[in-house]
Parts: C-alpha cells; structure tokens; sequence
C-alpha cells in the first residue's frame, strides 16, 4: 500500500514521487530494475532486496538504489519506507502513477496484463509477451525503454547511525551526509535542529520530518510531515522542537515548480 | 607540487606482516601523523597472495588496472572498474597473477588518520622481536603463559600507536563497486575541452570520487578549493605546472592551491578529494 506525500513535473526530467510504502509480510517481486532512481529509507522493520541473507536493508538505514541496478523485493515483516523514486541521471525521467494507469487503460484495450507481464498479438498474428512497466513506459513515452548501464554493482546501503552528526554554517544545525552519487549528484542525508534554530532550504531538497515541530516556509510541519522546495530559492525552515529530518536533493536538471507541503 | 611517476617509483614487497605474493610502487605519499594522511600506491598480486577476513581503521580506494581482484569468496572486482571500500568493512583477499591496482588508502572519517608505510614496516619488523608473522596473522607468547594471535596489520598499528585499535563501525554496509564507463561525462562550465564525471562524493567528511577528460590542446586549472586532490593521469600526455606527465603520473593538489593543466594529448584523470576535518 502506498501513501503518495509529493511529486514532481510530469515530463521533466527531475520528476519524482515521495511516497510512504507499507509492506506486509508476502511481498515478492521478481528481480526487475528501472530506468529511474529510488532512495528508500526504513522507517519501520526491513526488507530484503537480494537473494542472500545479506541483502536485508535494516530499519533506519537508508539505501540508493540507482538506475540499471537489478534487485528484487522479498518482504521480511511488516515495514514501512520513506521511498523516492526520481529521474536518474541518464535523464529518462520518471513516469506519474497517473500516467502508468493511462497508459495501462491504453494498453488493455490491445492486451491483456497477467503477473507482471503484458501479452499482445500483432496484424500478423504472432504473440508478443514484455515485462508490464515497460509495456506502459514505452506507450507513454512513444520509444523503446533503453535501460542505462548500471554505474554501481549493487545498491548503496548506509546505516546512519555508524555516521558522526558534524556541524553545519548554521548554529544549532548539524547533518548527518550520507553522500552524493552519480554526474547529476542525487544526494540525501539527515539533518538536526535545536528549538528556534534555522536551515536555509536548497531548491533542490525533499524533506520529510522523523520527530519534532516548527515552520517550514509559512506552513508548520510535525513528525511525518513531507515539504519539497520544487526550486524555490530563499525558503527557511525553523525548528519550535527538536527536530530530525531526512533530506533528499533530486539530480541537478535545472528548473521545477512551486513549493508543496503534504 | 611535483609529478610522480611510475618509472621512478618507490618499489618494494610485502611487508613482513603479510604474505608473499605483492608488490608495491608507491607514486604519493601524505604526511605521516596527519589526519588525512595517504599513499598512492600500484599494487601487484600474484595468485599465491592472500589475506585473512580483516578489516583497517582507515580507508581504501581501488581502481583496477589489468586483472582482477578478489575481495571474498563470490566478490570479484573487474578491470576497469573503482572501488570504495569504507573504515571498518570486513573483506578478504585473494591474488591473480599480473593484477595491477592503482590503491589508494588513506584516513577515514573517524579521524584516526593513516599508518604510514615507514610507521607499518618498521614496526612489523620490531614485532618479530616479540613473535612471528604467518598468513597474514601475528602470534606471540605472552609473559603470563599460552599463545595469542592477532590480525597482523592490526598488531602491528597498536604497537606503534601504544593503544587498542578502534574500528569504525562501517558506513556502507557493503564495499562500493563502480564502473566509470557507465557515467557520462558532463562539460565543465566556462572550460572548453574539459569534461568531468563525478562518481560520488561519501561520507560527512566529503570523500570524492570522480574523473576528468581534458582533450589534446586543451589547458585547465584544477583548483582544489574545498580539499585536498590527488589525482593519477590514467591516459594521455601534457604538463601539469609545468611539469611533464604521462599515463600513471600523479600529483597532489593541497587544499587552497590549484594545477595548470595543459594536455597534449587527450587526458583522463582519477581524482579523489580527500576528506576534511575542520
């Protein structure tokens, strides 16, 4: 079940879906890769996204799973995820829920979907069958889906608590950063605010609130509460609480829109 | 600044608290005793080199020249590819005859910095007055009766250091395996001819990772306004101030300074930035 909190420009090719996941104790998936980022950060429980005992991202570790990267998802217990998917840094961006159900009603009308994969038969009569995403990309997008070479051999799984919170430019603000990765520089990371301190907002950030209370922009957040700068230049964020936040900086594209709060 | 090349680099073998079976030409090296001390080493194996599980107090990057490396059971790194492995991860390793790394090892984000080479081999050599180094393990009778055993490397650093070594718990959970080819290089603003990928920066220290291709003609300053550079010509030929380089010349850049690079054939680079600590 997903909560959706965010989301970019359709088209663009820094668009993005913030969205909380809730994953129960049967989830499969097959081993799959995109043609777009995920971040994903445990905010409850794990999950597994490998075939050894190894490949189990633990609760309050956060993972890049870059694009062209395979993996699969094997639900370990309940879990919930803080999960962004973006356009990566080959710039085939991302594709909106809307769309891929557009697309998918489109579909349907010449196919049919079944376990993930969609089946069709051509004027000549011959059965086509092709994995059901990229069915539905490839329709929207009016081109073959090219899948970029995987820039890293696995997924990137950092465990934040083994990271020394370091002080920022701005007094009572520390961040924890994970680091940066990839020519388009997709960075995400933590930050941490004593009451009444304030964190200038980069025009590229997502944030998404762990614990504590104060404004963001004019609006106020708590914990669970999402914002994205969307470009927006000159955005403040102030803590009333002690407050904990993940940070997430979508690839540099250029330009985006106006500020959201969820 | 002066450019190291491999011609005439320090060469040497094993160190007493390791096996047979690897040699090293060192290009680079820090200040010994300082936090973001390093060595720029090509390191070469030979199948019969191996290490026992072990895990270092400080930080390793390696890029794969010719062969491959071994780094666990079912872990293989692959030519070409650049390798970020973090303080604290386990790993072992197995050689393949003729492998060539370009390694560079260096101070991680604890802060605890780099145990020079002079530091590592002398003190190896001081220890076998105490006991005897064998696979890569040192064991030695203590006064009050029995034997111990103990990582070598890790033997040895709290021999010199006079205090237990503290292993950082291991930001990655897994070393970090990328393969250059896969980025794309991005031109770099206001500077013809001169393009970069940047791999990724690690850490709350600010390690970077990231190559530059500067093409036959073309002259750049490389700054190193934010860390210090070190940085390998993997191909091509041309002047770093002033100075002469070829393929796997290196040089250092310190914090604040800048290079003048002129190529006079086209040019890729390895950099790393190396972390900071103010």
């Amino acid at each position: 079940m997903n909560k959706r909190l965010l989301r970019g420009r359709a088209g663009a090719p820094d668009n993005y879906e913030l969205s909380l996941v809730l994953m129960d104790g049967d989830y499969t998936t097959p081993r799959h890769k995109h043609n777009f980022d995920q971040v994903r950060y445990m905010v409850e429980g794990e999950f597994g996204y490998g075939r050894s005992k190894d490949e189990v991202q633990q609760q309050g570790t956060i993972g890049y799973f870059p694009e062209g990267v395979s993996y699969e998802q094997r639900a370990v217990r309940r879990s919930v995820t803080l999960l962004l998917q973006g356009g990566g840094a080959s710039g085939a961006g991302f594709m909106h829920y809307e769309q891929l159900e557009a697309g998918h009603a489109a579909l349907s009308k010449e196919g049919e979907f079944s376990g993930g994969v969609y089946t069709w038969t051509d004027k000549e009569g011959r059965k086509h069958n092709k994995d059901a995403y990229e069915a539905i990309w490839e329709k929207m997008a009016g081109r073959p889906l090219v899948y970029p070479r995987p820039r890293f051999r696995t997924p990137i799984i950092a465990d934040a608590s083994h990271y020394e919170w370091t002080p920022t430019v701005e007094p009572g603000v520390e961040a924890r950063r994970i680091g940066a990765f990839a020519e388009r520089a997709i960075e995400f990371g933590f930050l941490k605010l004593e009451p009444k301190a304030t964190h200038a907002c980069n025009p590229r950030a997502l944030y998404y609130v762990l614990s504590g209370t104060g404004v963001i922009g004019k609006e106020a957040y708590r914990a669970g509460s999402a914002a994205a700068m969307d470009g927006d230049k000159g955005l403040s964020l102030t803590a009333a609480t002690p407050t904990e936040l993940v940070y997430i900086l979508t690839p540099q594209f250029g330009e985006s829109a106006a500020m959201l709060v969820a | 600044m002066a450019v190291a090349h491999r011609s005439n680099a320090q060469r040497e073998g094993a160190s007493a608290h390791r096996n047979d079976g690897i040699a090293f030409e060192h290009l680079l090296v820090g200040e010994e005793g300082t936090k973001d001390n390093f060595i720029l080493t090509i390191v070469t194996t030979e199948e019969e080199y191996k290490t026992p599980r072990h895990r270092h107090n400080f930080e390793q990057i390696r890029f794969v020249l010719k062969g491959e490396m071994q780094y666990g059971p079912d872990h293989i790194q692959e030519e070409g590819t650049v390798a970020y492995f973090c303080e604290g991860t386990y790993y072992t390793q197995k050689g393949s005859d003729g492998s060539e790394t370009l390694l560079l090892q260096l101070a991680g984000p604890s802060g605890q910095g780099y145990m020079s080479q002079r530091q590592l081999r002398l003190g190896a050599k001081e220890l076998q007055a105490k006991g005897s180094f064998e696979d890569g393990v040192f064991s030695w009778a203590p006064e009050h009766g029995g034997r111990r055993k103990q990582d070598g490397y890790e033997a040895v650093w709290e021999y010199v250091n006079g205090k237990p070594v503290r292993y950082s718990k291991p930001r990655y959970v897994f070393p970090i395996i990328m393969d250059p080819a896969s980025f794309d290089y991005l031109p770099v603003r206001g500077a013809s001819g001169v393009e970069e990928k940047s791999l990724g920066r690690f850490n709350e220290r600010g390690l970077e990772i990231k190559m530059m291709k500067v093409q036959a003609g073309a002259s750049f300053d490389l700054k190193a306004s934010e860390r210090p550079l070190v940085v390998c010509a993997m191909s091509g030929e041309g002047y770093a101030n002033g100075e002469p380089y070829g393929a796997l010349s290196a040089f250092r850049v310190k914090r604040g300074e800048s290079a003048g690079l002129k190529a006079d054939l086209e040019t890729e680079f390895f950099i790393v930035g190396l972390p900071t600590f103010d």
